[in-house]
């Protein structure tokens, strides 16, 4: 790699990423699905978008080596705040759409575990 | 509701597998690389050793370059200003005769709150983010921020937290949120419309927006400081972000708090604000302990361009650096003292009101710190009165009246019998237009040559100051006039005796409309065709020995053989002053 002295190491960086609007897209979506009475579908569409942006911007800026253990990561932790907030609380359509889409991205992570890893 | 389900499933499956193309377009998601070696999404390698950036649109919607990103957000900001400004000359028409002759009160009460909050969460925050992208990696020898994507994430978290605080103007058949930017409950619980529920989103949004970049300019500056560039060298704009970046850090997740309380109050049956069963001064004390030093978030970084562009100009070294910086820390620990000075009408213990009198007060001391050392380092020097040098100027002008405004608010006597009147409206403008407005006019003309690699337009640029300067006095005085007269905030009509004051008031607005848009024009036009810089230093800033580290990297990018990017049109250069 060439250095330039004057301009230090993160030139060596990416100067573009996919991700951010994808992530930010999913987060604002999510928010107001949640939020909102009768929009569980956008809820679902806005937590799956903001589960796939994550585990795509972590594994494209080398935080994380596979995409399963991040999807993992994000459907265990969706899929217990959904369960808390079904059994906690009366919000029990929003811990729905949280928990199904936590079971859908721990069911990606499997597909993704079985595809990096060469078994399928 | 069964099939709007469906509808809306559809169009979710629709968006994500919209989003899941384009991104396959973009990316080969399994073919990353680790950072060791270049793995850019669409870059190239060149013979310069770095990442070329892709082209068009999809430049602007993947980077992750401080200098594009800060592009971004000054874009972004110069669009909320006028949407704020918009709103607000709307305003002054409707108060140019005492009746409601032009927009009835619903649509005034949201115009007024669309205007506070979009100057102060879309405009300011936003505004001053464009210069700490864009300049802090320059000013302190780093290549870039210290998180790249994050710092990405930010600036796109606000386009849609604007649409949903405007919501209430862009969806047709619902209100406008009515709340006034400081949505005291119980009305901010009461209300029905979506629109504030959506609002609420939005601010929640440009509050995490904050935060990421607050975190980002704090790791920057710790961790990504060339090596030349110690502390005791590091330039004063830097300190001020810095210590604003640590504010944010405290007060913006308590205002996310905060919301994210108001909206359960307002959706999911909590009690926290309710009159029966909460306390609705509970969110004016959460409320303010984030207000407050959202004042010092918006003011501190402006005083820092103020210190760094007012010395360029006078030939001098800024007077007491030191005590500059010591001023600004200072400022940033008091600021979360003094919350409860917006609330001593409320009834609160009077103990309470004196201990936050007294800290209200002694921030004087730190502001006038600086006060005095911008005007010493004037005082016998050789001064140059270019656009961004009379903008420096007029802040210091603007700041003396809007903060010895303040200490007369602060004493709890005096403000008892000013609070909710257009005094409090005329002290807050002075600062937060006549300074901190200014201070980011002098700071978009002082960069200019080096972000557009042109010079401005300086006929229009002195205009826009004048205009701007005799504009905001005309109605920011006004007020403080109004005040004294005792007529309240957040009104859309008044009583006859108020009419001059309203109607130079309205004058004053129009005035600064009209310079701003020269401040627009000048910005486009300039940008596109105005005369070439004819050198790295178009301020003559190494004659007295002030060329600072940004400058230096725009000598070097001006003599390294970067592929030209414009045509390459043939100069025709112009000195700077």
């Amino acid at each position: 790699m060439v250095e330039q002295t004057e301009q230090g190491l993160s030139d060596q960086y990416p100067r573009a990423s996919p991700w951010p609007i994808p992530l930010v897209l999913g987060l604002v979506i999510s928010e107001i699905g949640i939020l909102f009475d009768g929009l569980l579908p956008v809820a679902v569409g806005g937590l799956v978008l903001l589960a796939g942006s994550v585990v795509g911007i972590l594994r494209e800026s080398g935080f994380a080596s596979t995409l399963y253990q991040p999807a993992l990561a994000v459907g265990v932790l969706f899929g217990a705040a959904g369960a808390a907030l079904y059994v906690a609380t009366s919000a029990t359509a929003r811990g729905l759409a949280l928990g199904g889409t936590g079971i859908v991205v721990v069911a990606a992570a499997v597909a993704l575990f079985l595809l990096e890893t060469g078994r399928l | 509701m069964a099939s709007s389900s469906l509808v809306l499933t559809v169009l979710m499956g629709v968006l994500l597998v919209a989003v899941a193309a384009s991104l396959a377009r973009l990316e080969d998601w399994r073919s990353y690389t680790p950072l060791s070696d270049v793995g850019g999404a669409l870059g190239e390698r060149t013979e310069h050793g770095h990442e070329e950036k892709p082209g068009g649109v999809v430049r602007w919607l993947t980077t992750v370059d401080h200098k594009d990103i800060g592009i971004l957000y000054g874009t972004y900001g110069a669009i909320a200003f006028v949407w704020g400004g918009l709103a607000v000359l709307l305003m002054r028409i409707e108060l140019a005769a005492p009746a409601t002759d032009v927009i009835g009160p619903a649509l005034y009460n949201g115009l007024l709150t669309s205007h506070g909050i979009t100057m102060l969460f879309l405009f300011g925050t936003p505004m001053i983010a464009a210069f700490g992208n864009y300049f802090i990696p320059l000013l302190i020898g780093a290549d870039d921020m210290a998180f790249p994507r994050i710092n990405a994430i930010a600036f796109w978290l606000l386009p849609p937290g604007a649409l949903l605080v405007w919501a209430g103007f862009l969806i047709p058949g619902i209100a406008t949120a009515q709340t006034s930017w400081t949505m005291y409950t119980p009305l901010s619980i009461q209300m029905t419309s979506p629109a504030i529920d959506m609002m609420l989103l939005g601010l929640h949004l440009t509050g995490v927006s904050a935060t990421m970049g607050a975190v980002n300019f704090i790791a920057t500056i710790f961790t990504e400081r060339g090596d030349d560039v110690g502390w005791p060298s590091l330039d004063i704009f830097s300190w001020t972000m810095l210590t604003q970046s640590g504010l944010i850090l405290f007060a913006f997740p308590l205002l996310g708090s905060a919301l994210v309380m108001l909206l359960l109050d307002r959706n999911f049956g909590t009690t926290f604000f309710t009159v029966a069963g909460g306390d609705p001064i509970l969110w004016q004390h959460l409320f303010w302990f984030f207000g407050h030093p959202e004042v010092y978030i918006l003011v501190l970084p402006p005083m820092g361009i103020v210190s760094l562009v007012l010395p360029k100009f006078s030939g001098r070294k800024l007077f007491g650096f030191k005590f500059v910086v010591y001023s600004t820390l200072a400022i940033g620990v008091l600021s979360f003292g003094v919350w409860a000075h917006h609330m001593f009408t409320t009834g609160i213990d009077p103990r309470l009101r004196a201990s936050f009198m007294a800290v209200s007060l002694a921030i004087a001391i730190p502001s006038a710190v600086k006060v005095f050392n911008w005007i010493t380092t004037m005082w016998n020097g050789k001064l140059r009165l270019t656009a961004p040098m009379l903008f420096c100027i007029g802040f210091v002008q603007n700041f003396i009246i809007g903060g010895v405004t303040g200490i007369f608010l602060a004493a709890i006597p005096v403000d008892l019998i000013l609070h909710d009147t257009y005094y409090v409206v005329g002290h807050f403008h002075f600062i937060v237009y006549g300074a901190i407005g200014f201070a980011l006019f002098a700071g978009t003309y002082y960069w200019f040559p080096m972000v557009t690699g042109r010079m401005y337009q300086k006929r229009f640029a002195h205009a826009h100051f004048w205009l701007g300067l005799v504009g905001s006095n005309l109605t920011f005085l006004a007020m403080l006039w109004l005040g004294y007269g005792g007529m309240p905030r957040r009104y859309a009509t008044y009583l006859p005796q108020f009419v001059t004051a309203h109607q130079i008031a309205t004058v004053g607005a129009f005035l600064i409309g009209i310079s701003t848009l020269l401040w627009v024009w000048n910005m486009v036009v300039s940008w596109k065709e105005g005369p070439k810089v004819d050198s790295g230093d178009p301020w003559n800033l190494d004659e007295t020995g002030q060329l600072t580290n940004d400058w230096e990297w725009y000598e070097q990018q001006r003599d390294s053989p970067v592929p030209a990017t414009d045509g390459g049109e043939p100069d025709d250069a112009q000195s700077a002053d």
